[in-house]
């Protein structure tokens, strides 16, 4: 029963997008208003359609309802609520049918909250989103359909999702965030794809148009940094990025994203890069589809990658065609939009923002080469060929390192014309806070390059950014106003540029820790034993082998010691290392055990436990590793902030150098 | 109609669609053994008997090497079809099983219980595995006359298989 | 960098520009020579001829010892795949194969076998895939040098761009002897005009607001 139920609904889902397509462009051309009523009305219904179905799939799964293949494949009676509930995304059909609720949800929020003042491109926008919808409704009604009846006799248990997938809480998390940030590129790739089709691209677009761009890229920092911390805490090898296919996947949009972000700003201040920006945007959506290729047809070799299914075809035929769909688009459109009439100048600060672009281009065409790579080997030359960590690292870190010292020129730069030597005098003024920082490094005993050059890097633009995100309130509290006041008043006003502050602050923080934890890194391996030699020392910290026993459940065995942990002969508790089997896997899984301070993380890791209870033990301990996490997170508050609309206020001076012309 | 755009996105386009779709083609998991038409390398292993083993022993005759272990699922399904080829080819061809990290009492018991169909090596430190170039288990190496590798099966084998691969080699 | 007088007085007409070409040869050096030391690394051996799995050879570098050769170790390690794993090196598994090549990684270095060697070695029985380092050669040539060729040619697209409108603002310059001080309200750029128009009427300006 509810798989036919759950089955009309998608079929529905699908003849609704395929009718808001066609309905959509058709009201764009004729500028119909009844038309994008429709087209609205159209999407709203989609939105509701693709949440029912998902609901239909939950109450499947949480009555447990194995005449649905999909609840036979992931459900179990076993399985605790929660996880049963989140299993709606622990295998290829489920995360697909999620894939279209989210798609649904962005839609009609966007057809929502962009009601008014856009009836120029609404209906394109969303014919647009509409045909992207009915490739994904199709792979939900068709291909990877979740609905599908068990052919009987139907089972009464199945085995459970994937138990890889249910041992952390950030698993629950991580796949939703970083869906939330692939599907959201949906919508400003509408948008430009409206643009093109009006052959206008103004400042009424270009707003929602950064708004919709920037909640996607916030969803992607923080998917992306989940998927890390993940890694960390599940994977046991004591990293967080490995450079694999799958997380350079989620990379690459997430840095087109950013560059079409920026090079939006410059578009906003002077009129032109209007075709760049839109190109960007197309290009961060095409990746989006790209990466989800990659990720699901098994054609990269991945922690992450689906078993080779039917859909990987499919996803190759659709992205083959929003390729050529877009490329033809551009070419007979972009031409178009023109920059508006006098504004074509370039000044340092726009200049500044196209080696922001370049930057960041140059690093996903890095990644996308190096991903891509092997299957491009393999066709031409036929053999297998691995491009990994030592190639990410040479080539993406210098790249890397270049953007942090242009996120300390940029915004040292005056908008428009100034005079030489105020300029110089504000790019050489950061100099002594890079050499602080130099000196901070050697302090605390930094001997390595490229950590001093972070350091460097680091302390001349967290100056830039501290100096120009709190002048404007300083010059409002030089004028009597209290601090707090200045700075409140100043935040409300112009939230877009603290919110830019904010984010390259998270930046520098996450790059200096990533720079700190990768250079300084200490492991410490030593096979203890109960009764003969329990105790081995990793830096400050004792570690003393307290029990070891086995624990034997559903899906794995697990191997598991118990470890009293002293710092400096203060007892810091326990920790409790696992060497996990599953049933279903080659090799075994080591959990390890974390202990996280603010300076440093104490990781362990059980390698192996002989048959005489010995255990091999792996202690590394890493500095700074939290503040990675805690870097993200100031990330992408500041993203959030810049999402806040500022308070309206009398119109500014036209001289003097106010919050708005210092930054963003 | 702006054709530097079109021209460069198509260049784009054309070799990523066709790499991609090799790519899609072919099975991520099997990768070409350097190793075919060269001489397998040489071990010295003992089985589970204590007993020195090493290439000599084939004295000419064809090979078939086969890594496995107990934790390896497809190695149990393929155990009786081995034991029954290694009967059916018994003086023409050696079969012997090399043992990727396992416990040797467990190959004793699992020995015991399906059937013997050659020497089981164990290989400390997986030296002879490495040399081979093995990715996981079940992977099979079929020898000719003069100890060349003339062929590499990953996953399990079929009577079929075997028997097409071993006919040119009597 | 001093700049010479004509630049100099280049940068007093259109200091933003020069500074920023400046600042970019800066950066762009800057990844450039980096990335060419990671290529230099990758080069430096080119692997045995003979290609032969088990006649390695004479060692071509020098024994390691104590200290050194954990660290060389950990080193190689690094650029070998583990085989068994899922993307992971050598260096990062302890899968039972892992430490077994780890094993052999070191043992190989202390008897002064080159990195190039042991990447040789492991070569002959795993192929190419087991480098995670591809070597610098033939096809493998382009994911070197095609980051590096795309950054170039952006990077002259871009100072093309600075250079045109630098010719812009010059023609600009001739035209209007104070130069323009530009606002731009924050959201609204259809205001923008009208304001220009406003602000280049002599007005009485109120300091802050």
């Amino acid at each position: 029963m509810i798989s036919y139920l759950g089955l009309g609904l998608v079929l529905t889902a699908l003849l609704v997008c395929a009718v808001g397509a066609p309905v959509g462009f058709v009201a764009g051309k004729t500028r119909s208003a009844s038309g994008l009523t429709w087209t609205r009305r159209l999407a709203f219904t989609f939105a509701l359609l693709m949440l029912l179905a998902n609901l239909v799939m939950e109450w499947a799964l949480v009555t447990r309802d194995f005449s649905v293949s999909y609840v036979a494949q992931v459900g179990s009676k076993a399985t605790p609520l929660h996880i049963t509930i989140v299993s709606l995304w622990s295998s290829l059909e489920g995360s697909i049918l999620f894939w279209g609720l989210i798609l649904g949800l962005y839609i009609a929020a966007f057809a929502y909250f962009e009601r008014r003042g856009h009836e120029d491109y609404m209906a394109y926008a969303l014919g647009a989103m509409f045909a992207v919808s009915v490739f994904f409704s199709f792979l939900i009604a068709g291909p990877a359909n979740p609905f599908t009846a068990t052919p009987p006799p139907i089972p009464t248990d199945g085995p459970g999702p994937n138990p890889l997938l249910q041992n952390h809480v950030l698993m629950i998390i991580h796949p939703p965030t970083l869906y939330f940030g692939y599907v959201g590129m949906t919508v400003p790739f509408g948008m430009a794809v409206a643009a093109l089709l009006r052959g206008q691209l103004g400042a009424t677009w270009l707003k929602p148009l950064r708004t919709w761009l920037l909640i996607p890229c916030a969803f992607l920092s923080v998917g992306i940094m989940l998927g890390g911390w993940w890694s960390y805490e599940v994977l046991g090898w004591g990293g967080y990025w490995a450079w694999d296919p799958v997380e350079n996947a989620s990379f690459l949009p997430w840095l087109t994203g950013i560059a079409a972000l920026h090079s939006a700003i410059v578009q906003q201040r002077r009129g032109t890069l209007k075709a760049w920006t839109v190109i960007l945007v197309m290009v961060t959506f095409l990746l989006t589809i790209l990466g989800t290729f990659l990720t699901r047809s098994g054609v990269v070799n991945s922690v992450h990658s689906f078993t080779q299914t039917p859909i990987g075809p499919m996803f190759l035929i659709f992205l083959g065609i929003c390729l050529v769909a877009t490329v033809i688009l551009l070419s007979l459109r972009v031409d178009k939009l023109a920059p508006e009439p006098g504004k074509e100048s370039l000044f340092a600060r726009e200049g500044a923002f196209l080696f922001n672009n370049l930057l960041l281009i140059a690093l996903m065409f890095t990644v996308l080469i190096g991903t891509l790579f092997p299957v491009a080997a393999e066709a031409v030359r036929g053999v297998k060929v691995s491009v990994g960590e030592p190639y990410f690292n040479r080539m993406a870190v210098p790249i890397f390192m270049a953007l942090i010292l242009l996120m300390g020129i940029g915004p040292a730069m005056p908008w428009g014309r100034a005079d030489g030597k105020a300029m110089r005098r504000a790019l050489l003024l950061p100099l002594p806070a890079a050499a602080a920082g130099v000196l901070v490094a050697l302090a605390f005993g930094a001997r390595s390059a490229p950590v001093l050059l972070t350091a460097a890097l680091a302390g001349y633009t967290l100056w830039v950014t501290f100096d120009q995100g709190s002048r404007p309130a300083r010059q409002r509290a030089k004028r009597g106003d209290s601090m707090s006041a200045a700075v409140s008043t100043t935040v409300r006003k112009a939230p877009r540029v603290y919110g830019a502050y904010i984010t390259h602050f998270g930046v520098v923080m996450t790059a200096v820790a990533i720079a700190i934890s990768a250079s300084y890194q200490d492991t410490y391996e030593a096979t203890l034993k109960m009764d003969e030699r329990p105790t081995m020392e990793a830096g400050n910290y004792t570690l003393t082998l307290d029990k070891v026993w086995v624990d034997n459940q559903a899906h794995l065995t697990a191997q598991k010691a118990l470890l009293k942990v002293e710092q400096s002969g203060k007892s810091r508790g326990t920790l409790e290392p696992a060497l996990n089997q599953y049933f279903t896997q080659r090799e075994p899984l080591s959990t390890p055990a974390v202990r996280t301070a603010l300076t440093h993380d104490l990781y362990l890791t059980v390698m192996n436990v002989g048959r005489d209870g010995s255990v091999g033990l792996r202690a590394i301990v890493t500095p700074a590793v939290v503040w990675i996490w805690i870097g993200v997170f100031i990330m992408t508050a500041g993203t959030f902030l810049c999402l806040v609309p500022p308070k309206q206020g009398a119109p500014r001076p036209v001289t003097g150098r106010t919050a708005e012309e210092a930054a963003s | 109609m702006n054709r530097k755009i079109l021209l460069a996105g198509l260049l784009v386009i054309a070799p990523l669609l066709v790499f991609l779709g090799i790519g899609l083609s072919k099975n991520p998991m099997q990768i070409d053994s350097p190793l075919i038409g060269k001489p397998a390398p040489e071990f010295d292993l003992e089985d589970l008997d204590g007993q020195p083993w090493n290439l000599e022993r084939l004295q000419g005759r064809p090979a078939v090497i086969n890594f496995w272990a107990t934790w390896c699922q497809p190695c149990i399904w393929e155990h009786p079809i081995l034991v029954d080829a290694s009967r059916r080819y018994r003086d023409q061809v050696q079969f012997v099983g090399v043992i990727l990290h396992d416990e040797p009492d467990r190959i004793r018991a699992m020995v015991a219980q399906r059937g013997v169909w050659g020497p089981s090596l164990i290989d400390p430190g997986s030296t002879a595995a490495i040399a081979y170039g093995v990715y996981g288990a079940p992977e099979t190496y079929f020898l000719d006359k003069d100890g060349i590798i003339v062929h590499k099966q990953v996953g399990p084998v079929t009577p079929e298989l075997l028997d097409e691969l071993l006919a040119p080699l009597l | 960098m001093m700049p010479s007088a004509k630049k100099l007085q280049n940068m007093r007409r259109l200091p933003g520009l020069v500074v920023a070409r400046l600042l970019s040869i800066a950066l762009l050096s800057m990844g450039l020579s980096l990335m060419g030391a990671g290529l230099t690394t990758a080069q430096s051996q080119p692997p045995p001829g003979s290609g032969d799995a088990f006649v390695l050879g004479l060692p071509e570098g020098t024994p390691l010892s104590g200290r050194l050769l954990d660290e060389r170790t950990e080193e190689v390690s690094r650029d070998i795949r583990c085989p068994v794993c899922q993307g992971l090196a050598v260096a990062d598994s302890f899968s039972d194969t892992a430490v077994a090549m780890k094993a052999e990684v070191k043992q190989m270095l202390a008897e002064g076998y080159s990195d190039e060697q042991v990447f040789a070695y492991f070569e002959a029985s795993y192929g190419e895939f087991i480098r995670l380092n591809p070597t610098a050669e033939g096809f493998n040539m382009v994911v070197w040098i095609a980051p590096v060729i795309v950054l170039l040619i952006g990077f002259s697209i871009v100072a093309l761009r600075l250079r045109s409108a630098s010719k812009a603002a010059r023609a600009d310059d001739a035209d209007t002897s104070e130069p323009l001080r530009e606002q731009v309200e924050e959201d609204d750029l259809a205001d923008y005009l009208d304001r220009v128009r406003k602000d280049l009427k002599p007005t009485k300006l109120e300091p802050g607001t």
